[in-house]
């Protein structure tokens, strides 16, 4: 089973994205409320694939996925975000993600992002 | 005010509400110029915005709809509205709301808005003041019951 | 949180406050909550965008609210917390949080706020963030004036 680790600081976020990746078949490895718990979490688990915010106290979604791609050019990385403008979209294809997506997700979008991806 | 800066915060609204609760907007109302304060049903989140230039979204639910909304996003058969977690989903959604919104308005008039985080608060008699902006409020009804959506903004597009 | 980000804050209320006129100001009480569970009646609040994201929040009673809409209304009597006055007390969360972006921006620390707004009613339950707000109360001539910085750094 795929494993994944989510990164976001909405709890709301976390239940939602769980029941709609354990019923598609994925196992969600570890939560992570910021940037920085969701470095240690990579580095703890070394999931299949990261889904990640932007906005998030501590440290955000951009340099989270630097550090991470910085360190394991291999890790897989979804960034998931309430906002989604041009600016904000180049600057997370920039820092290395596979795939941008803006909330709000239903199972399709998730589930046709994953299968881009891993 | 300006429908161009109004109208994708109630499509983003219906829309979003629907797609994350499931829950249907019934009617809603012709935008109405705002007072500049508003008076709220219970259950009400404020987020804010800057960029070229600035604003606010408020969502306001009576907390039936509320209790509705979040009882369909967490799963919870009875949630306490008076808890961090559960009245943090009403936040969310509002963030999800602005952000939405703010993305269209972004791209296609390059305003460069940023969102601050959003805040939730409930209370009895409420009434919501601010000063040096323009407003409109929109009243919405579902089978749940009834919300307000006041838009908000310092400035304006060129024309 | 950093003591560079907060004193621009702490610092701005001081100013402002004492620029209206305000006697007797006394930087008291410091505390960590993790919700606002807001005991005062009026509550203001400002947002933050730029190289720090977050809210600050100004909270008070309503006689200190009256005082202080009319110390900023230049002694106009406030007897009821009307439409003027509650509009003069969201103004007043604007001009500290914007003195406290001008103090940031002397540090490099490039901030703008967006437009303030105001809360009042009864048993309020509020929370302001994601992260930890750190609680500071101003003593005043006026009455306590309590600072609620929520920053995400």
């Amino acid at each position: 089973m795929k494993r994944i680790l989510i990164v976001d600081d909405s709890p709301m976020i976390h239940n939602l994205l769980r029941k709609t990746l354990e019923r598609n078949g994925y196992e969600v490895c570890g939560d992570a409320a910021n940037g920085r718990e969701g470095v240690e979490l990579y580095e703890k688990h070394r999931p299949d694939l990261v889904f990640m915010d932007i906005t998030m106290p501590v440290m955000d979604g951009i340099e989270a996925v630097k550090t991470i791609k910085g360190k394991y050019p291999e890790a897989k990385i979804i960034m998931l975000t309430a906002m989604g403008d041009d600016e904000i979209m180049s600057e997370a294809l920039n820092a290395g993600v596979e795939v941008f997506l803006k909330k709000p997700f239903d199972d399709y979008k998730i589930i046709s992002a994953i299968a881009k991806v891993i | 005010m300006d429908s161009r800066l109004i109208t994708p915060y109630i499509e983003s609204t219906v829309q979003i509400i629907r797609q994350m609760t499931g829950i249907e907007v019934t009617e809603l109302s012709d935008p109405a110029p705002g007072s500049g304060e508003l008076s709220a049903y219970g259950v009400t989140s404020v987020i804010t915005f800057a960029g070229t230039i600035k604003g606010r979204l408020i969502i306001d639910f009576q907390p039936e709809l509320a209790l509705q909304i979040i009882k369909n996003l967490m799963g919870e058969e009875n949630p306490p509205l008076r808890d961090r977690l559960m009245l943090g989903c009403i936040a969310e959604i509002n963030n999800i709301i602005a952000g939405d919104a703010n993305t269209l308005l972004n791209n296609q008039y390059g305003l460069g808005l940023r969102l601050a985080p959003p805040m939730v608060v409930t209370g009895g008699k409420m009434m919501l003041a601010s000063s040096k902006v323009e407003s409109v409020t929109v009243f919405g009804r579902t089978g749940y019951g009834d919300f307000k959506l006041n838009i908000a903004f310092q400035g304006g597009l060129a024309s | 949180m950093n003591a560079k980000f907060i004193n621009p804050f702490l610092v701005a209320v001081d100013s402002i406050l004492k620029q209206f006129g305000v006697a007797d100001i006394r930087r008291g009480a410091v505390a960590v909550k993790d919700e606002m569970v807001i005991e005062q009646d009026v509550t203001t609040f400002v947002g933050i965008v730029g190289d720090l994201r977050g809210n600050v929040a100004y909270c008070f009673s309503t006689e200190t609210a009256k005082k202080l809409a009319s110390a900023m209304m230049m002694g106009m009597p406030v007897p009821e917390l009307d439409e003027m006055s509650r509009s003069a007390i969201a103004e007043l969360a604007n001009v500290i949080t914007g003195h406290a972006a001008s103090n940031l921006a002397e540090e490099q620390v490039k901030v703008d706020i967006t437009p303030p707004s105001m809360i009042v009613g009864e048993e309020i339950f509020m929370v302001l963030s994601s992260v930890r707000t750190l609680i500071v109360t101003f003593e005043t001539a006026l009455g306590p004036v309590e600072v609620h910085i929520c920053l995400e750094v």
